[in-house]
């Protein structure tokens, strides 16, 4: 077979942010495979609620309200920087990027402390019964990513710290940044579930 | 010539240079030097020796061992298929403990579903799928190395426990309360819910990165509908990984969490229950099953399409109907449950539900036939399995949908009917095309052809023994003898067929071992193949069998739905001006596969394998201490940085670091990379 | 080559023909077949397969038969230039095979509507032998033997027995399920489909037959290590017989007459039997293992797997863990008069 040139793609650019990456589809992937895995604990936690009489199941107390929302709010809060972060990475500005990746590691240790003190809140342990069961697994399954996230936004600090500014670390911070969103995005129907749900229904 | 109506769609982001018109017709030329070829070569090659085998992240190297492992485990599981029918072939036979038994029925199910079946299909994804699209490697290369060992130690681990008498035997379902700390304790089933953990990971892996290349990393020109029917079996057959995998993996997290830390999840005493396991178990339990056969679409389409020598019929057809298919296979796992006693409505909902799903499989199989009909059909090996799939298939989905209703379901649920219908829906389903693409593809894998005639034999020998091991079944069943028993009484009168089974196992036996011989054998004496033997249509059948490391030596450029049937002339149009001294791929647009940027991939890298061998040894230990997370998690952090961390600067192919560049580079760069 | 396919191809069919016919004409006997229905609800639901599989049978012999058609016209001298992919279709012809692929699809439809409303149909005939009035016999499932408790209003009335069920003919009885270990099934398939037992849930089957016999009922969910061995049997029988059955097993245990069966009742009350056994009238009580108060009423023992004879009952009491690996019993080594004398009062307990 014969071959004649078609296309040539070699002024094409060598990296490029967003849904024109592959990388970004490859988080998508994971995205989705995760939201499943706590949309099903959710969706379990409903299913042994249906079969309760009490929910809570007595004597387990309502959990607590105050720490959960100051959590809340720091996730809340710490999607600005890195927003932020994300705008400064897409304009190739490594001192912003930088900047805002620190501060968002800083908000993140906020927040992974804050989870610490919110198992307490719980007012229930996990082998107490099936309530406290699903109730810690939840959470649990959110801190994982939450601390897996954090320490990702670590390294990546520490790749652009080091100076590899090669522009697909740039690209590697969006989709980091992504995720983040998705780790705060998550935890509202988490949090509504946890925390408002045995009080308003 | 139709490379220009590609080629003039490329706005100013794609520049296009000297494309050649159909006036100044370019004469054709045989564009790659010898220098050239060698470089990609250099480029793309493992490095020799164990440690580059160790270190692979050519999708073909790892397909290929994906391939031969899965089979091993096929294997496997058949010889405890086999220890299972020489236990049941007369009544109350001895050679088998219940113990023993148990522990082997658990087996089996367990590797054929979570060691053969996921992983042979997802293996023959990760081999045929780069190729098929025309790129030079999957997605997420070291990703897809990852997916392979953690696979095979998940596999090994498994087996290693079952020989030192710590097999799982509470089912492949692994039931709950049965499977929980009360009734099994010892470390037989948490083994099994890590092994879930194993494989399920291996499979999301795999399935992110078959997304990720399908939409990604297609030639040019194959526009979304001028994807290959094969690969739009991987791509729905990825999707369902996706949403499926992760219920059974929260399930065997609450399992885990219920053995090992004392939450109560499945307890009915503390507020758990025990149907919560069922309906997670199933939830993955049903769509997994077409998670398996949906691919075995995929290699019927190709072979169909090829021995009939005509496009399939119906091609918008069954692209819809695998869709169709992927969606409602989500909505009927309750028909596992029926016997549960669920409200009436639910159940007359999954009625309706499981026997839609006959519907798209009957769109296929008429299309099928269609094509059939109107083709000029070549009998050589890989037709005749999938002649063999129509005979077994259609019976096997008859019969299921006899269990859609559910009085019938009460009835014959758990018992050998059900044991003979998911045989004859997943052999005739999935293993007999898995057989036929094994014959299809083997040439492409090995650049030998296999022996026609010792294929004849080794279909015909499976043939007529799975029929004879799986159609008494029916009749067992409907006589009574439930599944999963070790042994029955002679007055049941079971004795007869079963002996008529087991008979028919050993006639199984023979036929996957002549496939064995035949595969050795061709490997080294087959007559070699050339790049085409088939006369196929698909972009695998362009480049040389085995396809060198880097698969094309251009990229090619896709003119029609049958990518090298709807080449006219005798010049195929080619992508210049990707680097050849570096990993480069294409990446093009999702919907119509126009060039969009190029991306260099990873090299080579030993950090998956750490990441896969640190991830199993958490895994392990966590059967016998929570805090083995802990402590697991500190090797695997490292093996991921290791995984991700940059090389020394390489200053041939990545991008020189931003730092050095001028703002007005900067803002040019980041502009167009938007 | 084609022609050898053809061949293989009739030779399958046949021999598929031959099968359907097989299975078409046996299996309608037997004490434990889904086939050879004894009551109304196994009655419809055989009725509701026969009608699917024929049906089935037909759609079967129908898509094979067009598969062969298809293969069939390769003969007719098209092989022209076998190896040329037909890139382009003859369009008319595409158009007709549109047409049929789209009727067959129809077709199907069709087929599995009348399958579903005839599915519909026989699920309420199922439902339709609930009845408040029923008998109600309570159905306990144990790793691996089942209990029976025929339930009364009266308290007095009640009275427990295993592995063995007694039911009027042409009276429907109202089973309720639990289940105190794992997940159990209960399955007479000449009775009816079967319903779990479930820890943490009651189920309930109706029960009805129409015909005087013994049937064989099995659990049909894996629940361990001797799933294989957890059977019972189902007896049908007239009302007045059911009743005098009823009657007598109300009754506490025939006191021993004989001396043997005096000293047998001693080393039964003094041996570990007690600890898990009840007969009712003495001091044994417990209630993990079977009621043994009516024990040689019954044709089995071992959960249906073992006749009911002296041999079997010594060789059980013995050692039955050589008989059925992994059960819940204890191996008892009585010294040999000892175990006869057992046996003798054992056997008296009608």
């Amino acid at each position: 077979m014969k071959r004649r040139p078609g296309i040539d793609v070699s002024d094409l650019p060598q990296f490029a942010f967003g849904s024109r990456g592959l990388i970004w589809w490859g988080v998508w992937g994971f995205l989705a495979i995760e939201t499943t895995m706590l949309v099903i604990c959710l969706v379990s936690y409903f299913y042994l609620q249906d079969r309760a009489t009490d929910w809570p199941p007595p004597p387990t107390q309502l959990p607590d309200l105050g720490v959960p929302t100051a959590t809340l709010a720091v996730l809340l809060l710490s999607v600005v920087p890195m927003h932020l972060l994300e705008r400064a990475a897409r304009r190739l500005d490594t001192r912003r990027t930088i900047l805002w990746t620190l501060v968002c590691i800083a908000l993140g240790v906020v927040f992974c402390v804050l989870r610490g003190f919110e198992f307490y809140s719980l007012n229930v342990m996990f082998d107490s019964n099936a309530y406290g069961s699903v109730v810690w697994t939840i959470i649990g399954v959110h801190s994982f990513h939450l601390v897996a996230e954090v320490i990702e936004t670590c390294v990546l600090a520490a790749v652009l710290l080091a100076g590899h500014t090669e522009p697909k670390y740039f690209v590697d911070s969006t989709d980091n940044a992504l995720y983040w969103y998705f780790i705060v995005a998550i935890w509202i129907p988490c949090y509504a579930v946890l925390y408002l749900a045995p009080r308003f229904l | 010539m139709k490379a220009e109506e590609n080629t003039a769609q490329n706005d100013e982001t794609t520049a296009t240079t000297g494309a050649p018109s159909a006036q100044e017709a370019v004469p054709a030329v045989s564009l790659i030097e010898d220098q050239e070829r060698a470089e990609l070569e250099r480029t793309w090659r493992d490095e020799p020796g164990l440690w580059g085998w160790l270190r692979s992240v050519d999708h073909k190297s790892i397909g290929k061992r994906y391939i031969v492992t899965a089979f091993v485990f096929f294997l496997l599981g058949g010889l405890l298929a086999v220890l299972m029918r020489l236990q049941l072939s007369r009544p109350e036979n001895t050679l088998l403990g219940p113990d023993l038994y148990n522990q082997i029925f658990t087996m089996h199910g367990t590797t054929m579903m979570f060691l053969f079946a996921i992983p042979v299909m997802e293996a023959m994804g990760i081999y045929l799928v780069p190729l098929m699209v025309g790129t030079r490697n999957i997605a997420f290369p070291r990703l897809a190395a990852f997916s392979y060992w953690i696979y095979l130690f998940g596999g090994i681990t498994l087996y290693v426990f079952f020989f030192l008498n710590i097999g799982p035997d509470t089912g492949w379902f692994s039931y709950v309360p049965l499977a929980g700390p009360e009734f099994s304790p010892g470390k037989r089933v948490d083994i099994w819910s890590q092994l879930i953990n194993f494989t399920e990971i291996a499979a999301l892996a795999a399935s992110v990165e078959l997304i990720a290349t399908v939409f990604k990393l297609r030639a040019p020109g194959m526009s979304v509908n001028r994807i290959p029917l094969f690969v739009w079996a991987l791509l729905v057959m990825s999707f369902m990984v996706i949403f499926a995998m992760p219920a059974v993996m929260t399930s065997s997290l609450f399992l885990t969490l219920d053995r090992l830390v004392g939450t109560h999840f499945f307890n009915p005493a503390e507020g758990g229950d025990p149907l919560l396991w069922q309906h997670l178990f199933w939830f993955f339990g049903h769509p997994e099953v077409y998670i398996i056969f949906i691919p075995a679409l995929g290699f019927v389409s190709s072979i169909i399409q090829t021995f009939t020598r005509r496009p399939n019929f119906g091609y918008t057809a069954l692209v819809l109907s695998m869709i169709a298919t992927g969606f409602i296979g989500f909505g009927l796992w309750v028909h596992h449950m029926f016997a549960t006693g669920l409200p009436q409505l639910g159940e007359s909902f999954f009625t309706a539900a499981t026997m839609m799903i006959a519907i798209p499989s009957g769109v296929q199989i008429f299309c099928w036939i269609a094509t059939l009909w109107s083709g000029r059909p070549q009998f050589k090996t890989p037709l005749l399995f999938v002649l063999g799939f129509f005979f077994i298939f259609v019976l096997g989905g008859l019969s299921g949908v006899m269990q859609a209703s559910v009085p019938v379901n009460l009835q014959v649920h758990d018992t050998f009917f059900v044991v003979a219908h998911f045989h004859y829906v997943l052999i005739g389903g999935a293993v007999f095309p898995l057989f036929g693409a094994f014959y299809y593809w083997f040439p492409k894998m090995t650049g030998r052809m296999m022996s026609e005639r010792l294929g004849r034999w080794n279909f015909a020998l499976l043939f007529v023994g799975f029929n004879l091991t799986f159609f008494p079944m029916h009749q067992l069943g409907l006589q009574g003898m439930p599944r999963r028993v070790y042994t029955y009484l002679p007055g049941t009168g079971w004795g007869k067929l079963n002996m008529i089974a087991t008979a028919g196992g050993v006639v199984m036996t023979v036929g996957v071992a002549l496939l064995i011989a035949n595969a050795l054998w061709s490997r080294r004496r087959g007559r070699a193949a050339g790049d085409n033997p088939w006369g196929a249509d698909t972009l695998e059948w362009a480049t040389s069998s085995p396809p060198p490391s880097y698969n094309f030596e251009y990229i090619p450029i896709v003119q029609g739905r049958e990518a090298l049937w709807a080449r006219t002339t005798d010049d195929a149009p080619i992508v210049t001006g990707l680097r050849t001294n570096c990993r480069d791929v294409l990446v093009t647009k999702t919907l119509d596969a126009e060039p969009d940027n190029t991306m260099t991939l990873p090299s080579p890298s030993i950090w998956p394998m750490g990441v896969a061998f640190s991830a199993a040894v958490a895994f392990i230990g966590s059967c016998f201490t929570p805090w083995a997370v802990v402590w697991g998690a500190i090797p695997l952090f490292v093996s991921l940085v290791g995984w991700g961390w940059p090389k020394p600067k390489d200053e041939t192919c990545d991008l020189t670091p931003v730092d050095e560049w001028s703002d007005e580079e900067r803002r040019k760069e980041a502009r167009r990379a938007q | 080559m084609s022609v050898r396919m053809r061949r293989l191809g009739r030779g399958a069919l046949r021999s598929c023909v031959l099968a359907f016919y097989a299975l078409a004409t046996t299996s309608c006997t037997g004490s434990q077949s889904i086939l050879n229905p004894a009551g109304p609800n196994a009655g419809n639901v055989s009725r509701l397969w026969w009608l699917m599989f024929y049906t089935c049978a037909a759609v079967f012999l129908l898509v094979i038969g067009f598969l062969i058609a298809a293969l069939a016209r390769t003969r007719r001298g098209r092989n022209k230039t076998p190896h040329v992919p037909d890139t382009d279709p003859d369009a008319r012809r595409e158009r007709r095979m549109r047409g049929v692929v789209a009727g067959a699809v129809v077709v199907t439809v069709i087929i599995l509507f009348v399958f579903l409303v005839a599915s519909f149909t026989t699920s309420r005939s199922l439902y339709a032998l609930a009845d408040p009035n029923n008998l109600r016999i309570k159905v306990n499932g144990q790793q691996w033997w089942w209990q029976v408790e025929y339930e009364n209003d009266v308290a007095s009335q009640t009275f427990r027995t295993a592995n063995e069920i007694h039911i009027p003919v042409g009276q429907t009885v109202t089973l309720r399920l639990t289940s105190s270990d794992v997940i159990h099934s209960f399955w007479v398939p000449n009775l009816g489909g079967k319903r779990d037992l479930i820890p943490g849930h009651e189920t309930t089957l109706w029960l009805k037959a129409d015909k005087a016999g013994t049937y064989r009922g099995q659990c049909a969910e894996y629940c361990g290590l001797q799933h294989a061995h957890m059977a019972f049997v189902v007896v049908a029988e007239p009302v007045e017989q059911f009743n005098a059955w009823m009657e007598a097993q109300r009754r506490p245990a025939v006191q021993p007459v004989s001396a043997e069966q005096q000293r047998g009742q001693q080393v039964f009350l003094s041996s570990p039997c007690v600890m898990c056994h009840t007969i009712r009238g003495t001091d044994a009580n417990a209630s993990v293992a079977p009621d043994l108060t009516h024990l040689a009423s019954r044709q089995t023992i071992a959960a249906g797997m073992l006749p009911n004879t002296r041999g079997h009952l010594g060789g059980w009491i013995s050692n039955s863990q050589e008989l059925k690996p992994g059960n819940r019993m204890p191996p008892n080594p009585l010294a040999p008069e000892d175990l006869q004398a057992l046996l003798s009062y054992l056997e008296s307990l009608k």
